[in-house]
Order: structure tokens, then sequence, then C-alpha cells
């Protein structure tokens, strides 16, 4: 970067950099330390007190989270309830942001239009969706159970009235919505190149067979990547379920209630904001924890050209 | 060029953080009010001017008005107590208030959710209103929304809007199957029999459901209504599993299995309210709701023709908890510069305004006189309905116990757990909330 001709000269000239430097990140610095550092490190110290959310803060050491280990009667029942969601939600997301992304990569006619299509659900969110997908799901009435009554099932499932159901109900809401990370794979497999395939071809080597040995290996960083914020994502996945069970209880009998649910009504129903700090840590270090292990096993399968990381 | 673009953006960037810092720290200080009032007095002298914040959640094209109105009526008679509005999104205003309360910021008045007001009281959040002068001000209000503001012989706001429940039921329906469409349920007992007649099946879909205890009421309702509760006098310990509990949700146990609990859940989350009401498209014959339900029915189904009765008993009469009331409440927060202000603008809110809010937005008011004021059947049936009605507080030390309740419901109405083993798990569950709340 830096010339090494005349050093004094460079030196200030350096110095001067530096402090544009500064100055163009400056917005984002302060902005990280003021809204993002500032009330995590608040946070950290909520939790080792009884913080109400208003005038009391007095210091309670470890107690909140030896409750939550010991006697929290929810903590094993929402961490189940969101390793459930989250070991069926992201493979499943990956494999259908990929095989989506690989379809829409082909060249056909109206392949924009197509595309559109499938990034919709990332425009649309929020409430209405939800309220969409309930209907998608109605028992009675919704098209999932017309469907499978027309096929011949004769009790098709109770989707969000039933415990079993409600959460298979929300991993395929979730699926539907990670068609629209297609996006990222897309832009993965326009960095393939193309003689790759043309040599795969040549060697006479099948569309499945270069999907496996090319597309997939080489798209594995992108992959990765998905995979990684997408467990974070999932770790952390709750206010559908507000939105989706009876009263926003995490019913019907505790299936949906996810670790943020419940982190939300101790901090904003019960306001014990100290409590539900020392919840959000916990999953922090269980997240860092879970990407630890990922970045680890990554050696064995994601390729990076040329480089071991 | 280029050297000077890169100036211009580099002072202007610098500018524009130098702004940015100022107004980040400067914004802790702006504590001080609108211009024109001087700081720190405590009782200003009629001349000066007092500007008040007040927040509330109305922020649509349908109640805007009728609040702007209202607040405007009052600036104009006190030109020294100016209010300003500022519509708050219904989801942030609790948690915005407290946080405003902490920071010393939080508006003069607010409107805020009625199920929360001891809370904030017990945390010293908002102001003691009895040392105001509230106390003079009890009779004047229904007795469950000014219950809902009482904290130890305290008085912590004043109720704004409050609402109760009756029991609405289609006289069509009624005629059709040979009831006399002026008579309603008076009983369980009523209730059970009429359904035998209203119920209609088509193999395993429901086609009309009668009634059923879990539609627009729920066991929180039903307990009351026969006479017990899930919390002790004191609101201290809970007794979610006490025989009377066990029997009403045995009862309402019996409505599920009437109807299957498959077909009812599914019929349950088909109706969803609007135009789709189970009520309203002549889906259910008998249902339990807000008073004020009557101006959806009015809205979508113009021409039907139902009744409106207060909720059934066990023994037909009924008693001061048959029915249960929300609503809203004007809070003060405890660290504002202008009590006595802030205190008369709300008093007037409750009262005068609470009138011409009540004539039109149709809620029904916490004030009597407005009440009594408004010439309709529905505000009629409500105000007849209001010695039946109570405010039934969320304890403090659990005021997320319905989750665990819910479970419990669930779990019997599912079939998964017998009702005194479901209600036992439930109190188990809430003598530990107890536990973590209190440190005890």
């Amino acid at each position: 970067m830096a010339k090494a001709s005349s050093p004094k000269k460079m030196s200030s000239m350096r110095k001067s950099e530096a402090l544009m430097g500064y100055l163009f990140i400056a917005p984002w610095l302060i902005g990280f330390l003021v809204f993002v550092a500032g009330p995590m490190i608040f946070s950290l110290y909520s939790s080792f007190t009884n913080y109400d959310g208003a005038f009391t803060m007095d210091w309670v050491g470890l107690s909140n989270y030896r409750r939550l280990f010991t006697t929290d009667q929810y903590f094993m029942i929402s961490l189940k309830n969101t390793l459930y969601f989250a070991v069926f939600a992201v493979p499943i997301g990956v494999a259908v942001g990929v095989v989506s992304a690989v379809l829409l990569n082909q060249d056909i006619p109206f392949q924009r239009f197509f595309r559109t299509v499938f990034y919709l659900p990332k425009i649309l969110t929020g409430v209405a969706v939800i309220l969409l997908w309930m209907w998608v799901f109605n028992p009675q009435a919704g098209i999932v159970n017309t469907f499978l009554r027309f096929i011949g099932v004769d009790n098709p499932p109770l989707w969000f009235a039933a415990p079993e159901w409600s959460k298979p109900a929300l991993i395929i809401m979730s699926a539907w919505g990670a068609a629209g990370g297609m996006l990222v794979y897309l832009a993965g497999l326009q960095g393939i190149p193309k003689q790759l395939y043309e040599a795969a071809e040549i060697d006479g080597a099948t569309g499945a067979r270069q999907f496996f040995k090319i597309t997939l290996p080489l798209l594995s960083p992108t992959i990765f990547f998905k995979l990684v914020t997408g467990i974070n994502g999932a770790l952390q996945y709750w206010s559908t379920a507000l939105i989706v069970s009876d009263g926003g209880n995490g019913g019907p009998s505790y299936s949906t209630l996810f670790y943020g649910l419940r982190m939300w009504k101790v901090a904003f129903t019960e306001s014990r904001m100290g409590y539900a700090s020392a919840m959000a840590w916990v999953l922090l270090f269980m997240t860092l924890i879970v990407t630890a292990i990922q970045f680890y096993v990554s050696n064995k399968w994601v390729y990076y050209e040329g480089e071991r990381r | 060029m280029g050297m000077n673009w890169r100036k211009v953006l580099s002072t202007s960037l610098t500018a524009a953080l130098a702004i940015s810092l100022v107004t980040g720290c400067g914004g802790k200080k702006e504590e001080t009010p609108a211009p024109g009032s001087t700081t720190n007095t405590p009782a200003p002298a009629p001349q000066e001017k007092v500007q008040l914040e007040f927040w509330a959640h109305w922020a649509s094209a349908e109640r805007r008005p009728t609040i702007d109105k209202i607040i405007q009526t009052w600036n104009e008679k006190n030109p020294n107590i100016q209010v300003n509005y500022t519509a708050v999104p219904f989801d942030q205003i609790i948690t915005k208030f407290q946080a405003g309360v902490t920071a010393g910021n939080a508006p003069d008045v607010a409107v805020l959710d009625v199920f929360t007001t001891q809370q904030r009281a017990a945390k010293k959040q908002n102001l003691d209103l009895s040392a105001l002068g509230a106390d003079s001000l009890k009779n004047d209000f229904f007795a469950a929304p000014w219950s809902a503001g009482t904290l130890n012989g305290k008085q912590y706001s004043l109720p704004f809007y409050t609402d109760t429940r009756l029991l609405f039921y289609n006289k069509a329906a009624f005629k059709e199957v040979g009831l006399d469409p002026n008579k309603g349920p008076v009983s369980w007992d009523d209730l059970w029999a009429m359904a035998d007649k209203l119920d209609k099946k088509s193999g395993k879909t429901l086609e009309r459901v009668g009634f059923h205890p879990n539609f627009g009421s729920d066991f929180a309702l039903w307990i009351l209504n026969n006479k017990s509760a899930f919390w002790d006098a004191k609101m201290e310990k809970p007794q979610i599993n006490n025989p009377v509990s066990v029997e009403t949700l045995d009862w309402m146990k019996k409505w599920n299995d009437r109807y299957g609990n498959e077909a009812w859940s599914a019929f349950k989350a088909t109706f969803q309210g609007g135009a789709n009401d189970a009520f309203i498209s002549g889906k259910i014959a008998m249902k339990i709701d807000v008073a004020t339900f009557a101006a959806q029915i009015k809205k979508y189904a113009p021409n039907m023709e139902y009744g409106m009765v207060p909720i059934p008993t066990k023994d037909g009469k009924q008693h001061p908890a048959t029915a249960w009331s929300g609503g809203f409440q004007l809070e003060i927060p405890v660290n504002t510069k202008h009590p006595k202000e802030a205190y008369a603008f709300a008093k007037y809110l409750a009262t005068e305004g609470a009138a011409v809010w009540a004539a039109e937005q149709y809620s029904f008011p916490g004030y009597k006189k407005a009440a009594e004021g408004i010439n309709d059947p529905v505000f009629k049936a409500m105000l007849d309905n209001m010695p039946n009605t109570i405010f039934y507080p969320r304890p403090l030390s659990a005021m997320d116990y319905g989750t665990a309740v819910q479970k419990a419901v669930d779990d019997v109405m599912s079939g998964k757990a017998a009702t005194k083993a479901a209600l036992d798990e439930a109190q188990k569950a809430v003598e530990q909330m107890v536990k973590d709340n209190t440190g005890k």
C-alpha cells in the first residue's frame, strides 16, 4: 500500500490518510459503540442484577445464571423447541436455497421473472405473511389440508392447533422464506468457471454428477456462510410463534415456546430484565459454541480454491 | 477539481459528524421542556405557560381526529396548560413509557394498558394520584376499572375506557330450532340444552356450533364466573388447582368432548374475526365477546337479529364477577415536572374527554356519567352489566402465569392430561414463578 521512497513525507500523508480512513468509518464505528457495544455491555452488567427495566438494579451475582440452569422450568423446554426448529429448518432452508438457485441459474425464457417471484418472500415479511400462512395451514379450509384430503388423507394434521404439528408447520413456513435466500447462492454460482462444466461434459459427466462434483464443492463457502448465519438466526427465532400461538403463550402445550419467546416474555411481561439479559448471554455463548464447532468441521468439507484454512 | 471535491466531501463529513456528536450527547440534557416555561418551578404562576406531553396509541385516521378534537378543546380553554399529543405505536408505548420514566423524559400523561398499571405502581413508575385528590373521584367511575389503578389503598391511574363481556345469541338460529328468540340462556344448563338444539353436524365437520366456553371466552373468565379465582384474595398465593377450578375445567372439557377436539380445533382455527367471524357468519349460535362486538355485527351484518344477555352462570344467578373487564388507563409518570397540571388534564380526559371519545369511538367509558349520557342499546346493556363485572388483576409476583394455565387447558382439551393432574402441574409451575420473582 505505502510507497517507501520518501519516508518522512509519506508518513505525514499516511497519517492524514489514516485519519481520513477513521473519519470515513466513524459513523459506523460510533454507531457500533453507542448502539451495539454499549447496550451489550449494559446487558452483561444487568445479567448480574435484578434489573426490572426501571429503578431497581441490585447486584445479585451469579444468581440469575444459577437459577436458569437449576430451577427454571422453561429453560429446557424452550431450548428443546429451539433446537428442534434449528435442526430441521436450517438444513431444509439451505437445500431449498441451493436447489432454487441452481434452477434459476438455467438459461431459460422468463428467467428474470422467475427470479423475481422466488425472491418475493424476502420482500413480503411481517405479520401479514404469517396470517396468510395461518390460512394455508388452516385445518378445515386451508389449501394444505384440502390437498391432503384430496389425495386421500382422512385426518390431516391440525398444524398450529396440535402440539406435534405446530413446529413442522413453522419449519415449512421458514423453508418458503428460504427460497428468497437463493440470491446469495446465485451469486456463488456465477463465480463458478464455465469451463469446468464444459470439461466435465466432454468427459461425459451427467448433470447430477456435475452438480455433486463441481457445483456443490465450489459453492461450499457460500453454503457454509448461510449455515452459520442460518443457525444463528434459528437460535433467535421467536416472533412468528408469538403470533401463531393462542395469546402468544407458546402453545399448544408449550410446543412453540422458543427460547427467544420465553426471553421476551421474561423481559417484557414479567419485567425481569436482569434475568432476561442472563438468558440472552447464555444464548450468545451457545451460539458461539455451535459456530466454533461449525468452523472446526468446515475444514472437512468447505473448499476454498487452492487455500487451506 | 478532484482535490476540491475531496475537500468538500471531508469537510461536509466532519460537519455532519460534529452535528451528530453534538446532538447525540446533547440529547440527554434536553430535558428542559418547551421554550417559555422556566424550569423547576414547582407550582407555576397562572401567567406561566406549561407545555404537557401526552402519549396514546391512537394514530389511525379513525381515531386521531377524535383525540385531536378533545385536546383542542382543552387547549382552547386552558391557554396556560398546552397539551401536545404524540401517537406512539401500541406495541411500544409501555416500554417507551418505562424507559422515559427511567431517563426522566417520559410524557406527562399517557394512556396505558390496564393490566400493567399496578405493576408500574409497584415499581414506583407512576404517580400516586391520591396525593392530588383523586380519591374524591372514586364514585364517579365504575368499580372495575377504578380498582385496576388501586394498589395498597392508593390510586395510580384514572380509567379512560373499559369494557365488559356479554353473551351474544343468534335470534334467527333460535327461531329456526324452535327456541324463544327473546329468552337467552341464563344458566350453564341452559347453554347445554340450547346447544343440543342448535348444533348441526355433517359427517365430521361442524356446520354450526351451539356454544363453546373456549370461544371468545376462556378459563380465566369461567373460573371467576364460577365464583372462584386463580389466586388468593391478596393476590399472593396461587390456587390454580383448587376444587372449583378443577370443576370448571372439567365443565369446559365436557364441552370440548361434545364437539370432539379435532373437529373443534379445526373449527376454531377457521374463524378469526371480521366478516369471517363465526357468530356473524352464523357458524356459532351463542358466543361471549366484548359488548362492543355489536359494532362489528352492525358493520358486517347490519340486518342480523341477535340478542345480548349477561354471561350465564352455574346457578343462573348473576354475581359481581360473572364477567371481566379490561381497558385503558391514564397514568402520570412519577417524575413529571408538572404533576398538578398533568393531573388536571388527566381528569379532564377521563371525564369530559371520555364522553366525547365514547360517543365518537364506541368505547365504553370508565366515567359513569359519560356512559349514562349515551343513548344506545349496547351501552345500556353494558351499563346494566357493570355490576356483574370485575377487574381481575395480574399478580405482581407472576405476571406471566397465564402461560402455565394455558398449557394446562391445552393438555386437558387435547386429552394429553387429566384435569387435576394438569392443574397440579400448572400450580407447581406458578409457585416456582412466584419463588423466582420474589426471591423467596
